[in-house]
């Protein structure tokens, strides 16, 4: 860009220098804006295709499986003579219902006083256990796992039973519900708090009668989205719940869960149809954890519409 | 964009029967106490639950530090029948395989966030964040099962050969391969980790005030070049966030890894060939492992823990300073 | 020398037929019976609930011979076998007041050492427990290389070549050398082993030092045998792939091309894609034989002195011998009392200790005419050779020292 020879008019020479830098800039900068706007075009199909994908390998090798039948029957194991043996899933059905039942009982109401407190309350105490929540959301969940089968199954002698799973589930679900209760109660408008507390009510009862009502779905998303979590978990039940093949509404005896049920399916899978049919779990698993998510999704898009 | 926002519109549906329902009056300092206590009563338990947790991690890994000492970090050879607990294997493949995720995740979750903002119709961008955010409900031994049965044997007999072709057989990517490996791990970490990406950066773009990015358009700068230049980082903190959140979760992932990985302890040069990580290891060899080994893999998880514990707290940290420079 | 190939052959092909024709009045005597319980007693044994954990090897067995038990005992509930491993399987029935496990099966019986490494304070004598050999079966070496069929001859030497990365491609000299008629292609071998405590390891592992005649020092193979971790782990190359359990190790090999691994004979019948490419194994007379029941029994019947401290019974020197072969055990208290089964008393627990040491009875033994089909004939559904009539009268003699808390016989 540099001009060796003076200028008759510097004035006029440069304006038309600029100009034709920014044309040919123009140019450029155009043609760059449009590709790379269509790189971000495509990195976001990417991001859709592949959900997609997914779910039409579940759909195509897991829908031959789907039957009354594998709904509601126990396992059975193929043999030699029977390869195509393979039962159903009726165990693990009902596992995972008591099991991430009894975890949401234990869960939502920790969670959501808990994160009340985080919303309301602000001194170190506080502050220490939103750091430890944010740690705790990111820990491998495979550890609570440990955690839970040291501490309740070996010291405690509870034995290999569907209620270890259930407290593992639970602390991993805790710690989600605080920080989403967290931001539910945040979001409930501080001049509604105001206004309950001019008129002389306690802190308490401007807590259970204005904000927690005025959070409900914020909360409820918060209970679906670590349900749908917790749900999916395969990691913390490896060594807890004993992984039984036999239907049992006991929570204190062996069950099974969906992910274990896969997991076993699939790597403990003696046969290739046992294996294949693990798809069928899959698919029963993910469109009950979809369901979860998009509830969660809804509650949410209800409480904005509701504030609006 | 307003509708994306989790925005805060002070109105009041609820006050009014409450404040009638309120009218009784409690003491106010009494019940307040009891509220209080009942909030803190209740968070305690979950503190008791983690002091807990830490205590049995950290009591359980003592055998493993009098053992093993600095060993376990340093150490290259985890063998444990001979009694060797070299854990940098296991570290070094949590590292690699969170890196590769963060890699290919964040490129094209923060661009495909741009594009769900700024690029598509109002009236898609909804379902198509949502769609995109759906990936993360999707259970990992659902990502391990595709990745075992569907993208081994392709990472086998096309990928791994291709990258080995095309980058004339680099060190980072040459061996003898099966599938299993750090980068099939990497690659199915970056689908699971992309929803995070793609939903937390949306958020942090979507905050960038739209006087910011008209201005910039206004003064000639191109689509392309006010979003690079205006508004990614404008959301630099929320992109920060999102990138922390995603290696915290690439870092601990533990059972679709564990599938895909191989779990194979050398510390091998090459991404193409196993390896595993701290949480894969224990998925696999927790099963009839001695107390020694367990106490190993308890450090290890102690290591890990401080790991994610630390890209955590750095995320924070970074977000609060970008935060207070985005106010001034 | 092929002629001796084929003369095994049909020595394998005669045994096994024999085998089979010999399950066919057995299977007709169980449809004939089918509502026996296979002891008198069973039908009085009390109402209790059991449950096993351990050694992969066992679990086809387990899991065929549990609904069968528990159809003809209505007072039985036998919870699914969990195939956690051999080490899990000792884990968990040393610490079986917690965990209420109540057999720990395991393909390597236990010994002091493995109580030691699973145990800090406070551990039991390995006097405390009995160890009942449940199941006879044999570890097949499966491979996944497209264009090469079944029955691929392979050494000790080769074996342990490919495990320790030495020989890695599929058409090296040495395996091209025993076989000729195979078009092996260039492709590079990846061996699949265990990530867990396994007793398929050991079977395998000890079969491979004995086989090539290793010290722990020197040899081809010079490491000890062991299931407490993965024997082959650290020696193994780090192109190999490890999974967790015989069906891991199962689905790595179907799943990978070029691969090969060692497995439970049950998961290759079990399995299309291994059946279709089985290795045959030089035995000790210098003969290459695949996997068959008449084989495994033939290497077994070589070894005729097992108990629980003499286990190893790889390498037999006959000609018909399958020579990667084990006994399968389940490990249990003598003492059947609260505390050693997580049950609220002395009295629960004698009913599970009885309820116990009747099914592996059961399990243990053969069937006759007048009992119906018991453990041991399933186990032939699935690839396991029925115990040895000493081993299973060596069965008895072992449960029938379990008591209760009274001392009193449960048996």
């Amino acid at each position: 860009m540099s001009v060796s020879t003076l200028p008759a008019d510097p004035i006029l020479e440069r304006r038309a220098l600029v100009q034709s830098t920014a044309r040919r800039s123009f140019a450029r900068r155009t043609l760059v804006s449009k590709v790379m706007l269509g790189v971000c075009g495509v990195t976001l199909a990417f991001c859709v295709a592949i959900l997609v994908w997914i779910i039409y390998l579940l759909i195509s090798n897991g829908v031959q499986w789907i039957s009354v039948n594998y709904l509601t029957q126990d396992p059975s194991t193929p043999t030699v003579l029977q390869p195509n043996n393979v039962g159903g899933i009726k165990n693990a059905i009902v596992g995972s219902i008591v099991i991430d039942g009894l975890a949401i009982v234990m869960a939502v109401p920790i969670g959501i006083v808990a994160g009340l407190l985080l919303a309301e309350a602000d001194n170190a105490f506080v502050n220490a256990i939103r750091t430890t929540t944010e740690v705790m959301t990111g820990l491998p969940s495979i550890l609570l796992g440990v955690f839970v089968y040291e501490i309740l199954v070996i010291k405690y002698k509870l034995g290999f039973s569907g209620i270890a799973g259930s407290v593992a589930l639970a602390i991993l679900m805790i710690p989600i519900i605080m920080k989403a209760s967290e931001v539910a109660v945040r979001s409930v408008p501080s001049s509604l708090k105001e206004a309950g507390l001019s008129l002389g009510l306690s802190k308490g009862r401007v807590s259970r009668r204005i904000v927690v009502p005025t959070a409900t779905p914020g909360l409820l998303t918060a209970a679906l989205l670590a349900t749908s979590r917790a749900v999916g978990e395969t990691a913390p039940l490896l060594w807890l719940i004993g992984a039984t093949y036999t239907t049992s509404w006991d929570p204190f005896k062996e069950q099974s869960a969906l992910p274990i049920s896969i997991y076993q399916a699939f790597l403990n899978g003696i046969s290739p149809q046992l294996q294949q049919s693990a798809w069928g779990t899959a698919l029963v698993l993910v469109t009950v954890v979809l369901f979860l998510n998009l509830g969660s999704r809804l509650a949410a898009a209800y409480s904005q519409r509701e504030r609006r | 964009m307003p509708e994306a926002i989790d925005t805060v519109e002070p109105t009041a549906a609820a006050a009014p029967k409450d404040r009638a329902s309120g009218a009784r009056r409690a003491p106010v300092a009494r019940s307040d106490r009891a509220y209080w206590a009942t909030l803190y009563g209740t968070t305690a338990i979950f503190v008791v639950i983690c002091v807990a947790f830490l205590v049995t991690l950290i009591w359980n890994s003592v055998p493993a530090w009098r053992f093993s000492g600095l060993g376990l970090i340093t150490g290259t050879k985890w063998d444990p029948q001979n009694s060797s607990y070299g854990g940098l294997p296991l570290i070094v493949g949590t590292l690699e395989t969170a890196a590769i995720a963060l890699v290919l995740a964040v490129p094209i979750g923060i661009t495909a966030a741009v594009s769900i903002v700024h690029l598509v119709p109002s009236r898609l961008r909804t379902p198509l964040s949502s769609f995109v955010e759906l990936l993360a409900a999707v259970p990992s031994v659902v990502y391990g099962m595709v990745g075992v049965l569907v993208m081994a044997p392709k990472f086998q007999g096309d990928v791994l050969p291709w990258l080995q072709h095309v980058t004339g057989n680099f060190f980072l990517f040459s061996g003898t391969v099966s599938g299993y490996s750090v980068l099939l791990a990497g690659t199915v970490l970056t689908i699971m980790v992309l929803p995070t990406i793609v939903a937390l950066s949306r958020d942090a773009i979507a905050t960038v005030p739209h006087d910011q990015v008209e201005g910039a358009l206004s003064v000639g700068a191109t689509k392309w070049q006010t979003l690079r230049k205006v508004v990614v980082p404008g959301a630099r903190v929320g992109i920060t966030g999102a990138v922390t959140l995603a290696a915290a979760r690439a870092l601990g992932e533990t059972i679709a890894v564990a599938m895909v990985i191989g779990g194979n302890v050398h510390l091998s040069r090459s991404l193409a060939q196993g390896g595993t990580t701290i949480a894969a290891q224990i998925a696999q060899s927790f099963d009839g492992a001695t107390a020694l080994t367990i106490s190993n893999l308890f450090a290890l998880s102690v290591i890990l823990i401080a790991i994610t514990a630390s890209v955590n707290l750095l995320g924070r940290r970074l977000l609060h300073r970008a935060n207070r420079g985005a106010m001034l | 020398m092929r002629l001796t190939f084929r003369r095994a052959a049909t020595a394998t092909a005669v045994v096994g037929a024999t085998f089979a024709l010999a399950a066919g009045p057995a299977f007709a005597a169980v449809a004939a019976h089918s509502g026996d319980p296979y002891l008198p007693t069973d039908t009085t044994s009390p109402a209790a609930t059991i449950s096993g954990a351990g050694s992969s090897f066992a679990a086809p067995l387990q899991n065929t011979a549990i609904p069968a038990y528990s159809a003809r005992n209505g007072n039985a509930t036998i919870n699914a076998y969990q195939a956690v491993g051999s080490g899990t399987g000792e884990a968990d029935i040393i610490k079986a007041g917690s965990t209420g496990i109540n057999w720990g099966g395991t393909d390597v019986p236990m010994g002091t050492a493995d109580i030691a490494k699973n145990c800090s304070s406070g551990c039991p004598a390995i006097t405390e427990f009995v160890q009942v050999p449940i199941g006879l079966g044999g570890v097949g070496i499966s491979y996944n290389v497209p264009g090469v069929k079944t029955g691929l001859h392979l050494n000790a030497t080769i074996l342990a070549d490919i495990y320790n990365g030495v020989i890695t491609k599929w058409n090296a000299p040495q395996i091209k050398k025993l076989n000729p008629k195979f078009k092996l292609p260039a492709a590079n071998i990846i061996p699949v082993f265990r990530s867990d405590s396994s007793g398929t390891s050991y079977i395998f592992t000890n079969f491979l030092q004995v086989a090539t005649k290793s010290t722990t020092s020197s040899g081809v193979w010079p490491y000890a045998p062991t299931k407490n971790e993965i024997n082959t782990y650290a020696h193994t190359p780090s192109y190999g792939v490890a999974a967790a359990h015989n069906g891991g190790v199962a689905s790595a090999i179907a799943n990978t091309k070029d691969s090969i691994g060692y497995v439970e004979y049950s998961y290759i019948l079990l399995n299309k894609k291994l059946a279709g490419s089985v290795a045959a194994i030089q035995n000790g007379k210098g003969i290459y034989q695949s996997p068959t029941v008449g084989g495994i029994a033939a290497d077994a019947a070589l070894f005729p002195h097992v108990n629980s401290t003499t286990f190893a019974i790889v390498f037999g020197k006959g000609k018909t011998a399958y020579p990667i072969c084990g006994y399968t055990w389940a490990v249990v208290w003598r003492l059947q009392n609260a505390s050693h089964t997580n049950t609220a008393n002395n009295t629960v627990a004698a009913a599970t200790g009885t309820l116990l040491v009747k099914y592996l009875d059961w399990l243990a033994h053969s069937g006759t005419s007048s009992t119906g089909k018991a453990g041991q004939d399933i186990a032939a559904l699935d690839g396991y050779v029925p115990l040895p009539k000493n081993i299973q009268a060596l069965a008895t003699r072992t449960l029938v020292t379990v008591v209760g808390s009274a001392n009193q016989k449960l048996i």
